[in-house]
């Protein structure tokens, strides 16, 4: 037996987490999406066995909600049975979605499967044929929100060759994310591991390649804030050496594609364009694909305002249910330049200047106003989301142009 | 802004020409329909706003060229611009060429134009025949909300948008509507939701199951517990049941063996072993004592025949000596006939010798052993002297005639001789003549010197050594002398042998030499002779001098023996009779007839000591004999000695037999003792027994016996009911139903086997449902796990949430919009309208004559209304259609005044009036005169008597 050692680095599985789709799915498709986490776990499954790793790391976030679903629950399980078939050991922590003070059911992982059970930071040793191979340092969110520097609680035992380091952050920098266990990249180059494996933040990225400083990314992208492919990672160490390769777990990706469209005359060239964009995503995979329609024609909005935007997508779509992979447009975003010039029209004291100025003074209390009859509604307030600034100003802005284009709109639609 | 010329390149129907305006006052464009004014029109905006490419080639003249013209404008600030636009020159945009050749784009122009765009332009700065046509499309309550945004904006968009969001939003959400998408995804959602509650209760359901189960195999596992227990407890009562009937047999048994019989272990057997073992005893005690009895009376009778001891051992000492008396009286008689023999012999012997001896002399002389030596030595000492004296006669005879001889020799050889003298000039000379050759010479002479010592010794040695072997009678000696010789001998032979090897070396000098030579060797030859001759007479000299010390000594000798002779004499005085050569053998004669005369005496000695041993003998049988009252007779001793025997055997007899029986006695006595304490033993042990069974004797003992043995019996009877019952019961059951500490109630147990026989029934119904229950919870709980269906539902209540999302977002959109529609236009009103309305009373008053001096706004319904002079306000759709069109008419002037305040742009109209009768005409041309002094008017219409009554500035025909 080589020095080396081998393992998988997974995070953030999101087990039967929900998905943020624009538009009405057909049930198949439905059916897919919510395979999608699972199949990604079990694609992490076969390939920890297909590449005879000695063990797996999951760092955090196994599951989606405080309220870690039953069926995710057993599915883990299942894999975890299979992997020990295998003899593959797991290392499993617990992060800020799935935080061990949180209703979960009582089910229970096979002998190879080990838990950092806590939010102290502990070492669990591999061991493989009666020899201590590596030590793994972890800790599990006890509850929601840990905002300790944990960082500083790893401390290397030494002993067998390998230390790896488990850790469910946010790096400091990072300011996209809530601040979890926060650290600097020096931190953890000061605690002298041979790998870092880190989990929280979605998207994969490689904070240092010397000792490596990895972010695995989750398994599964589950809206089209989290696009591309989504996996894990198999590492090989091997005296100071590493390997790292991505590994893809994804069932199907959210992609964009952007379209410029050229004149428009009738809205059947949507189906052109459409089915254009589409084939600009990927044909190797399943994806939930958001186009981006760059215009000049002025008359998409026309179109999505009337519908006839909408119908042309659920045309295109209504092909995807066959295939094996399939491209399903969920969005059709338009970019369009408008026809008028909003710091131009303010300049007169006609209506549209006073408009577009007095919509600049619409502050947020305003607005919660106007939504008030939404929002405030019994029924559909405990179905909604609450929309942050960023999506209200969306809404401001979007209203701001479909008042001025139908206010300017010209003789034509007269 | 005052346009002054437009040149078309080429635009719809117009290619290549150019239109002038005047800059003050009214420009009318006078044409029939279809003359291009509507066309004009257009380019002038399109050279003001622009148009998008469709447009633009929608107006590309038919006759060819390309889209494009230019204005010259006069601008209050920059003065005259050439502006101008071409299709295909940068995608139609504007080309602005200042007076100083500055040339600026399309940021220009819109800068100029103060943020005016066509549409707030057609709004404000152009009014058509065509809208007053559609003012009357409208009804009565639109009108007055249409002319309330004609009056805001110059046009009825407003309100169209307000209508169109209002519209957009409705058909979205309703608070309180079922028809809206929202209301109806709500109700789906809804929908999703309580299906998705009730799934999740049912997963929820799964830890409680879980619990369930745990619950569930606890108590399954204490009922298999107890419906074992209770089985158990049952087959118990059972086999209780069956031992009943032996329990009461043990009970009845066991009152019986309760009370204690005293009786030692095994007491029968023990007590027939005692008694066994007493009765031979007793009477091999009796049968001994019986065997003693008669050996005691045997015994006395013997002693009373038995000798008295002293007696008895004479006898044995004569019956001993008997063999001893009869020896004794043969070797007697033999004894008796050898000394008769010897005294013979040595009568013989005497008278052999005859040297006057007596028999009885013999043994008064000692021969002792060395005697015999010493007579002989003494007969050879007188021979040797004998001889020894012819020998030195002999001698003396030799030395004499060998003097007589040398002599004679001697004198003749002195006669031959040379002198000493001539023999040394001889000498002299050869020394002269050879004085090398004279050493060698002499060493060997030295040499044969040498050789001649050693002969003379040899023999010399020779002779002494053979004298003093044969004369002195020393052979040792005289044998190492004569070795000696011989090895000298041996010697002088090697050498001479030697010296014969060398030759001699005589070297011949000359005849004298030579004659000296031979005459001085004769001379040396002559004188050794002489020499030699002298010596042997020498010696014989000595010779003889020896010789006459010896006789001395041979005399001297010859007295010694002679006195030695004497001295023997005298002591056997007998020798005096018989010859010293004779000696000798005498002494063997004596000493034989000595040895003889001593074993006479001896033998003598040894005939009385045995008479006397018989004469003894005989007395002693006499003497018994006497003391036996024998009748003493002179019988054969030997006939006495066998009687003596007989009697003897006949004591010894008695003797051993007493001996035996006494042996017999004793051994049967300690037999006895023995016995007896065996008894005491067994006696002692039956009394124990008696004791153990608490009797005195064996009658009781018996009895006792007979009572121990019937409890016995039953204690036998008793246990094998033990037995029995320990055979159905085991040790727990004996315990827990205490079965030998009382007895049984057969009913009892019967009830309580029935009762552990319902109680286990019930637990294993009981069991049995729970299994049931436990098997459905497994079932429950796989099918949980397996399922997919809350999560189903949870991902569908998802995704229908999220078009509800997306649908909620469009409503907001719209909800947003139209409420910043409202707003503004609330804000708007408040800021112009009163300005506007003011100002179109005033035209509306002047175009209706003064009928109508005032317009208003309705408080409550944002209507517009119009007050009548005689104080009457009137809604809109009130009013007669001309009314309505001079309404909206000084709405529309009193709005371009207050909005082109800012910004002097050309006013464009286009047969506007057209229904107006001459007085309104005549007042509405004032109006617009007065307006001219602020705004370039470029008025089209196809009435060409018009500008007459206008009269404008300038006036152009278009055919």
């Amino acid at each position: 037996m080589s020095d080396s050692i081998r393992f998988l680095h997974s995070a953030d599985l999101h087990l039967d987490s929900l998905f943020k789709n624009k538009r009405h799915l057909p049930e198949e498709l439905l059916e897919q999406l919510r395979e999608g986490t699972f199949g990604a776990f079990d694609q992490l499954v076969e390939k920890a066995i297909q590449y005879k790793v000695d063990f797996v790391l999951i760092v955090g976030d196994l599951f989606d909600e405080e309220l870690r679903s039953l069926r995710a629950q057993v599915h883990l399980r299942n894999g975890f049975e299979r992997l020990s078939r295998y003899d593959i050991q797991v290392f499993v922590s617990y992060g800020n979605h799935d935080y061990i003070n949180g209703t979960h059911y009582s089910i229970e992982y096979p002998p190879n499967v080990h838990v950092f059970h806590h939010e102290d930071v502990e070492c669990i040793p591999f061991v493989q044929d009666d020899k201590v191979r590596a030590h793994i340092y972890g800790f599990s969110y006890e509850k929601k929100h840990v905002t300790e520097r944990k960082v500083d609680e790893f401390r290397k035992i030494e002993g067998p060759q390998y230390h790896i380091a488990m850790l469910h952050g946010s790096i400091v920098t990072n300011t996209d994310h809530d601040v979890y266990a926060p650290f600097q990249l020096n931190e953890l180059h000061e605690k002298n591991m041979d790998y870092w494996a880190l989990g929280h933040i979605h998207k994969r990225e490689v904070l240092s390649e010397d000792p490596p400083v990895v972010y695995a990314g989750n398994v599964q992208g589950r809206s089209r804030n989290e696009q591309g492919d989504r996996g894990g990672y198999l590492v090989e160490l091997e005296e100071g050496r590493s390997r790292l390769t991505f590994l893809p777990f994804h069932q199907f990706t959210f992609e964009t594609v952007e379209y410029r469209v050229g004149a428009l005359d009738d809205p059947g060239d949507l189906e052109v364009i459409l089915n254009q964009a589409k084939s600009k995503a990927a044909r190797d995979k399943s994806v939930m694909l958001t186009v981006e329609m760059l215009s000049d024609s002025g008359v998409l909005h026309k179109w999505k305002a009337s519908g006839l935007l909408d119908e042309w997508i659920s045309i295109v779509n209504a092909d995807e249910r066959e295939n094996d992979n399939w491209v399903w447009i969920d969005q059709v975003r338009i970019t369009e330049r408008p026809q008028w010039d909003e710091e131009e029209l303010k300049k007169g004291h006609h209506f549209t200047g006073a408009l577009l100025k007095e919509a600049d003074k619409i502050d947020a209390e305003t607005l919660e106003d106007w939504l008030a009859p939404l929002r405030h509604h019994r029924k559909l307030s405990r179905h909604l989301e609450n929309w942050t600034e960023k999506e209200q100003a969306e809404i401001l802005r979007e209203a701001k142009r479909i008042t001025i284009d139908k206010l300017l709109a010209n003789e034509e639609s007269l | 802004m005052k346009i002054k010329e437009a040149t078309i390149y080429g635009f719809g129907k117009w290619k290549d020409t150019s239109f002038s305006f005047s800059t003050e006052g009214i420009t009318t464009i006078a044409g029939k329909n279809e003359a291009g004014k509507s066309t004009l029109q257009q380019f002038l905006l399109f050279m003001l706003f622009g148009l998008p490419p469709k447009q633009r080639a929608f107006y590309k003249p038919k006759t060819g060229g390309a889209v494009g013209g230019r204005l010259l404008i006069e601008l209050p600030s920059s003065g005259t611009v050439l502006l101008e636009r071409m299709d295909d020159v940068n995608n139609g945009s504007a080309t602005c060429t200042l007076e100083n050749g500055e040339e600026y784009g399309e940021a220009f122009l819109q800068e100029c134009l103060k943020g005016t765009d066509r549409e707030v332009f057609r709004s404000i700065f152009s009014f058509t025949a065509e809208d007053l046509l559609e003012l009357r499309r409208l009804d009565g309550y639109e009108l007055g909300e249409v002319l309330l945004n004609i009056g805001l904006t110059g046009s009825n968009h407003i309100y169209e948008t307000e209508k169109w969001l209002e519209r957009n939003a409705n058909e979205r959400f309703r608070p309180k509507g079922r028809k809206p998408s929202i209301n109806k995804q709500l109700d789906q959602v809804e929908q999703l939701a309580k299906q998705r509650s009730s799934k999740e209760a049912e997963v929820q359901s799964y830890e409680t199951l879980k619990e369930q189960k745990v619950v569930l195999e606890e108590r399954i596992r204490q009922s298999s517990d107890q419906v074992k227990k209770l089985h158990r407890e049952q087959f118990q009562y059972e086999k209780l049941e069956k031992a009943v009937p032996l329990l009461t047999e043990y009970h009845q048994r066991k009152k019986v063996v309760q009370d204690k019989v005293a009786f030692p272990e095994n007491g029968r057997e023990r007590y027939h072993q005692v008694k066994e073992a007493i009765l031979p005893l007793e009477s091999e005690g009796q049968f001994l004592q019986q065997s003693l009895n008669d050996l005691n009376v045997q015994m006395a009778d013997i002693e009373a025949e038995l000798a008295d001891e002293r007696l008895y051992e004479a006898a044995q000492n004569l019956i001993n000596h008997q063999s001893d008396f009869q020896q004794t009286s043969s070797e007697l008689t033999s004894l008796e006939k050898r000394m008769t023999r010897l005294q013979e012999q040595l009568q013989e012997d005497m008278r052999y010798m005859d040297v006057g001896l007596e028999r009885e002399e013999l043994t008064s002389h000692a021969f002792p052993f060395y005697l015999e030596e010493t007579w002989r030595a003494l007969k050879d000492e007188s021979r040797e002297l004998q001889a020894e004296e012819e020998k030195v006669t002999e001698e003396r005879k030799r030395i004499y005639t060998e003097q007589q001889q040398l002599s004679d020799e001697k004198d003749a050889l002195e006669a031959d001789m040379i002198s000493e003298e001539e023999a040394e000039t001889l000498a002299r000379n050869l020394d002269q003549v050879m004085t090398k050759n004279g050493r060698r010479s002499k060493a060997s002479d030295d040499k044969s010197t040498h050789k001649k010592n050693f002969t003379t010794a040899f023999f010399a040695l020779m002779v002494v050594g053979w004298v003093v072997h044969s004369v002195l009678n020393v052979p040792l000696f005289g044998w190492l002398l004569i070795i000696a010789g011989l090895g000298i001998g041996i010697y002088t032979v090697l050498l001479h042998l030697r010296n014969r090897n060398q030759p001699e070396e005589v070297p011949a000098v000359d005849e004298n030499w030579e004659e000296w030579r031979q005459d001085l060797q004769r001379y040396e030859r002559q004188r050794n002779e002489k020499e030699h001759l002298d010596e042997q007479i020498r010696r014989l000299n000595q010779d003889e001098l020896q010789l006459d010390e010896k006789r001395r000594q041979v005399i001297q000798k010859g007295h010694r023996l002679e006195a030695r002779l004497q001295e023997q004499e005298r002591i056997f005085p007998f020798l005096t009779h018989v010859s010293i050569d004779h000696w000798d053998k005498l002494f063997h004669l004596v000493t034989q007839a000595q040895q003889k005369q001593l074993e006479w005496e001896q033998l003598t000695k040894e005939h009385d000591d045995k008479l006397m041993f018989i004469t003894q003998k005989k007395n002693k049988i006499k003497e018994f004999y006497e003391f036996n009252n024998w009748e003493v007779e002179e019988e054969q001793t030997s006939k006495s000695f066998d009687r003596v025997r007989k009697w003897n055997e006949h004591q010894n007899e008695l003797r051993s037999l007493l001996k035996r029986l006494l042996k017999q006695e004793e051994q049967e006595r300690l037999k006895l003792k023995e016995i007896r304490i065996r008894l005491e033993t067994i006696a002692k042990e039956r009394q124990s027994l008696f004791e153990k069974a608490g009797v005195s004797n064996e009658e009781e003992f018996y009895q006792q016996l007979a009572i121990y043995e019937k409890q016995q019996t039953e204690k036998k009877a008793l246990k094998d009911v033990v037995r029995q019952l320990e055979g159905i019961l085991s040790e727990d059951e004996q315990g827990l139903f205490r079965i030998w500490d009382e007895s049984i109630d057969e009913t009892k147990v019967k009830v309580s086997k029935e009762e552990a026989q319902q109680s286990r029934e019930k637990v294993e119904q009981e069991l049995l449902s729970n299994q049931q229950q436990l098997a459905d919870i497994h079932h429950s709980l796989s099918k949980l796990e397996t399922s997919d269906d809350y999560s189903r539902s949870l991902h569908h209540l998802q995704s229908k949430r999220n078009e509800l999302e997306e649908e909620a977002r469009e409503w907001a959109v719209y909800q947003v919009a139209l409420q910043l529609l409202h707003q503004t236009k609330a804000e708007y009103k408040e800021s112009y309208l009163p300005q506007v309305m003011e100002k179109a009373s005033h035209y509306f008053a002047r175009l209706t004559e003064g009928h109508y001096n005032q317009i208003l706004l309705s408080t409550a319904d944002d209507q517009i209304l119009v007050k009548h002079k005689d104080r009457n306000q009137y809604r809109v759709n009130e009013l007669s259609r001309g009314t309505k069109d001079q309404l909206y008419v000084s709405l529309r002037l009193a709005l371009g005044q207050t909005m082109g305040a800012s910004i002097s742009l050309p006013f464009i109209i286009d047969d506007a009036f057209v229904h107006f009768d001459e007085e309104r005409l005549e007042e509405t041309f004032s109006i617009l005169k007065e307006i001219s002094k602020d705004h370039q008017i470029i008025f089209f219409t196809w009435r060409q008597d018009l500008h007459q009554m206008m009269a404008s500035t300038s006036i152009q025909y278009l055919s």
